[in-house]
């Protein structure tokens, strides 16, 4: 068995959990707001396009001939244009890292932990991101595949809990909402959940080879990960309804506190938020990987550990003042993250492919090399 | 993170105390001369036993028998090496009249009549069967002796185990000499492709440690490397298992144990038949077993023995204890400290009424109990038993009534401590226990400082130390992380062992079915 080989399984779950990611929290909110009690369907048509891009993702990886996607890049756009594209994904990575970051530290401080700073929070949550990426990409994939058990162990009981207290009239009426406000929110939508999941090029055709099982990984993954998502939604609406949820900056912690059963499984929001952080440390540590790995290709080190440390820092200061308030964040994920990530996720791969396609004849067999990741 | 990094076995630097000390000679034929070697290599010391024979005519030969006193069995010497020398051997041997030298290689041949003799011509090698239990056989005029194998055989008799006990199981337990111990697992192996390999370990103690394997499941790196990390120690004395458990995990530091020991034959049969490696270290009787996997720790011999559907209550049992023993005062701390609301109200009134005259911030006053536990806990270990009696009464007293009575703790925090205590005994291993009990600080400390938050972050730290754990290139979370659907059906549910054909992937994928 190779030694930095990720098996299809922790894949799998890897696609599921980074999928979930942020989303599980904050974003049923904003796409309830925009198509009300129709945001199922809208849920229902991002995980369609989530499917049909994890499927362009798969066969976009198989070019890659055991490269990430940086190395893609400057193997296939030469020295400038290529290390100028690889920094721009660097960016993203880096914007993702601590706006995630910020997340973090917005949602305990002002939900769990509301007196402890949040330069605490964000510190310690950090140290655990930059522990996994420093030990290597097999141990984020065990870890991932553990945390997937919990996961689902936890949100199937919570989804069990809160039956009793869903109305379904508060789905009605169905078929509401204009076809544009629909289409926008599934565009929010997949920019938090399938949009961001090409991240997975970092370590796709090198560490899980290219397979009939590698795509069933990908839709499997995209199915459960949305899966996910689409209850919750549909328990939000159901529960909080369209009225109320909109205007709760956290509708999944929300709702964990409506459920009641018996008067003595009360107040068990931290089940919630336990998931939350369990997919939000998947997800990190995907960005986070992206951008040490990233960087370390880009400037040629040879081991991209040396520079966990630095970047953490960065990325730890950053996190602090990326947004200055709630209010901007909920804008910039709705107006301009959808936009930025679709340029990253779906444009920049769309115009490498076609630069493949013209240069396929004239380039020469991408060579294998040993990238820094597989020292690990 | 464990790297299992190859290494070369060191030049051949067979230390031996002999070596570097006196004598590198051959044997000379002068037997007095002989002897004084012996005896100057050893600094005159008082056990070693000279005997002075004769053997009779025909030959009248000189000679002499050396042994370390107590190392040998006495009635071995007179029975088959005085005997035989001194009545038999006119009789029997051929009467032709050759040198001392074809007498001796006649005597090994015809006269001694026990099974192992072995010649040397260099003193090193004679002092080294000395201090092993040989006798030594010289004759004058005789550049060569002859070691006879007839060391004493009084050991410790084989008990029951101390430390696994079990309801139901087979009662027999290790001892302290590794030739037992071997038969203990010979005995139920009967089969040609259990291997026997035995190195000597530390250049002063020369312990003879036994490498035990199927060669036909076994993973054939695996055992490589562990025979070349044994070789490769470097020590003066290993006295017991945990010194080697020490060098073969030299690189990589983790408070959780990757190597399991046990004193149970019954055990080792079944890790040997899963295509793991046994280590006996003689003077011990606790074998180590190599690759271990985390779960491993978490199961007892029993879950076999019994009906499987107790199996899995016992082990659910064990793993939900697991994670009390490690966290339950950190969840009381957190709650009371962070998350009140997280109690039903009856409850939260009910602890803050108990709360209200405690001088101690629920940390402090949580850390104190656990303290006073732990100190009573290794008290009653160190203590001789009819002392230790005493210790659990006081621990009774001090920890329960007494200490909410004084109004320093409350109800509530002794039955937290009582139940992390006893769910920490629960776990079979107790390597493991330890490594938990130890974490439990942690735990609370980084509840009393960031709450549920700051479980999540330890429980977080946690796992992905355990996931970066590959002890001998086995992943040590294995059967879950990578998840094994076949090794599910012996991690908290084991399935009836008819059904369970398969042996687990990492080890045995040499030979991979079991029926």
């Amino acid at each position: 068995m190779n030694k930095n080989s990720i098996t299809h399984q922790q894949f799998t779950k890897i696609v599921a959990l980074d999928i979930i990611g942020v989303s599980i929290l904050s974003v049923p909110s904003i796409v309830i707001d925009i198509a009300k009690q129709d945001a199922w369907i809208a849920a229902l048509l991002a995980s369609f396009f989530g499917l049909l891009l994890a499927g362009l993702l798969y066969l976009f990886g198989r070019l890659f001939t055991g490269q990430t996607l940086i190395q893609f890049c400057q193997h296939l756009l030469g020295k400038y244009l290529g290390n100028g594209i690889a920094l721009l994904y660097i960016f993203f990575f880096f914007i993702g890292s601590t706006t995630l970051l910020w997340d973090i530290g917005q949602f305990t401080t002002s939900s769990v932990l509301t007196d402890t700073p949040r330069l605490v929070i964000n510190f310690t949550y950090l140290i655990i991101v930059i522990a996994s990426v420093r030990l290597g990409v097999v141990t984020i994939a065990r870890s991932a595949e553990i945390l997937f058990l919990v996961f689902l162990g936890i949100y199937v009981v919570f989804s069990i809990l809160i039956l009793p207290q869903i109305h379904l009239e508060n789905i009605q009426p169905v078929l509401e909402a204009t076809t544009p406000a629909l289409g926008q929110a599934a565009f929010i939508l997949l920019s938090f959940t399938s949009l961001t999941l090409f991240r997975l090029l970092m370590f796709y055709p090198q560490h899980v080879p290219p397979g009939r099982a590698t795509a069933r990984a990908f839709l499997v993954g995209t199915l459960i990960g949305n899966g996910v998502l689409l209850v919750i939604i549909v328990l939000s609406i159901l529960a909080l309804g369209t009225q109320l949820s909109p205007l709760l900056a956290y509708a999944g912690h929300t709702l964990a506190r409506v459920i009641s059963v018996g008067q003595f499984i009360e107040r068990i929001e931290g089940t919630m938020t336990t998931l939350w952080y369990i997919s939000m440390l998947i997800r990190i540590t995907l960005y986070f990987h992206c951008l040490v790995v990233g960087f370390a290709q880009v400037v040629r080190l040879s081991d991209f550990r040396v520079v966990t440390l630095p970047l953490g820092m960065i990325v730890l200061l950053f996190s602090l003042f990326i947004y200055p308030d709630f209010d901007y964040a909920a804008k910039w994920n709705r107006e301009v993250w959808p936009l930025y990530a679709f340029t990253h996720g779906v444009l920049f791969p769309l115009l490498l492919a076609i630069v493949y396609w013209f240069r396929n004849s004239s380039l020469p067999a991408a060579e294998q090399k040993e990238s820094p990741s597989q020292t690990s | 993170m464990v790297k299992h990094r190859r290494y070369t076995p060191p030049l051949n630097r067979n230390f031996s105390i002999i070596q570097q000390g006196t004598v590198q000679l051959p044997l000379r034929n002068n037997l007095t001369e002989n002897i004084r070697t012996v005896q100057a290599s050893l600094g005159n010391s008082s056990d070693l036993v000279k005997r002075e024979v004769l053997i009779p005519a025909p030959f009248a030969v000189k000679g002499a028998i050396l042994y370390m006193e107590g190392l040998i069995d006495d009635q071995l010497l007179n029975q088959f090496v005085l005997t035989s020398l001194l009545v038999d051997t006119p009789q029997n041997l051929p009467h032709n009249d050759g040198s001392p030298q074809q007498l001796l290689e006649s005597i090994q041949r015809s006269a001694l009549t026990i099974g192992k003799v072995r010649s040397f011509t260099i003193h090193t090698k004679m002092v080294r069967y000395l201090l092993e239990g040989h006798a030594i056989l010289l004759l004058d005029q005789c550049p060569k002796g002859l070691a006879l194998s007839i060391a004493s055989t009084e050991f410790r008799a084989i008990e029951e185990p101390t430390n696994q006990v079990t309801i139901r199981g087979p009662r027999d337990s290790f001892t302290e000499t590794i030739t037992k111990n071997t038969v203990l697992i010979r005995r139920r192996l009967k089969d040609r492709h259990l291997r026997l390999e035995v190195l000597k370990v530390g250049h002063v103690s020369q312990t003879n440690v036994g490498l035990m394997y199927l060669t036909n499941i076994a993973d054939k790196n695996i055992v490589t490397e562990i025979r070349d990390r044994l070789k490769a120690i470097q020590v003066d004395g290993i006295l017991e298992s945990g010194n080697l458990e020490e060098f073969l995990l030299k690189d990589g530091y983790s408070p959780f144990p990757m190597i399991y020991n046990t004193e149970r034959p019954d055990v080792v049969c079944a890790n040997l038949l899963e295509g793991k490696v046994a280590i006996i270290v003689d003077g011990t009787p606790f074998v180590l077993i190599a690759p271990a996997y985390f779960i491993q720790f978490l199961q007892s011999a029993e879950d076999y023995y019994e009906h499987f559907d107790i199996t899995l209550f016992l082990r659910t049992l064990r793993y939900l204890s697991f994670f009390v023993a490690m966290l339950g005062p950190a969840i009381y701390i957190a709650i009371t400290t962070f998350h009140q609301e997280m109690l039903p109200t009856q409850l939260l009134l009910s602890l803050t009424t108990q709360r209200e005259g405690i001088p101690f911030p629920a940390f402090v006053e949580a850390l104190i109990m656990e303290i006073t536990f732990e100190i009573l806990r290794e008290a009653g270990v160190r203590m001789p038993r009819p002392i230790g009696q005493a210790i659990s009464i006081v621990g009774a007293l001090v920890i329960g009534q007494a200490a909410a009575q004084a109004g320093f703790v409350t109800p509530a925090m002794v039955i937290i401590v009582s139940i992390t205590a006893l769910s920490s005994f629960i776990i079979p291993a107790y390597n493991l226990a330890i490594a938990i009990r130890m974490l439990r600080f942690l735990m609370m400390v980084l509840a009393a400082t960031l709450g549920y938050y700051g479980i999540l972050i330890g429980l977080f730290g946690v796992l992905i130390h355990l996931c970066s754990l590959n002890p001998f290139g086995v992943p040590y979370l294995t059967s879950f992380a990578p998840m094994d659907q076949e090794a599910q059906k012996d991690t908290i549910y084991r399935a009836p062992i008819w059904s369970r054909s398969l042996r687990p992937r990492h080890t045995a994928h040499k030979n991979p079915t079991r029926q």
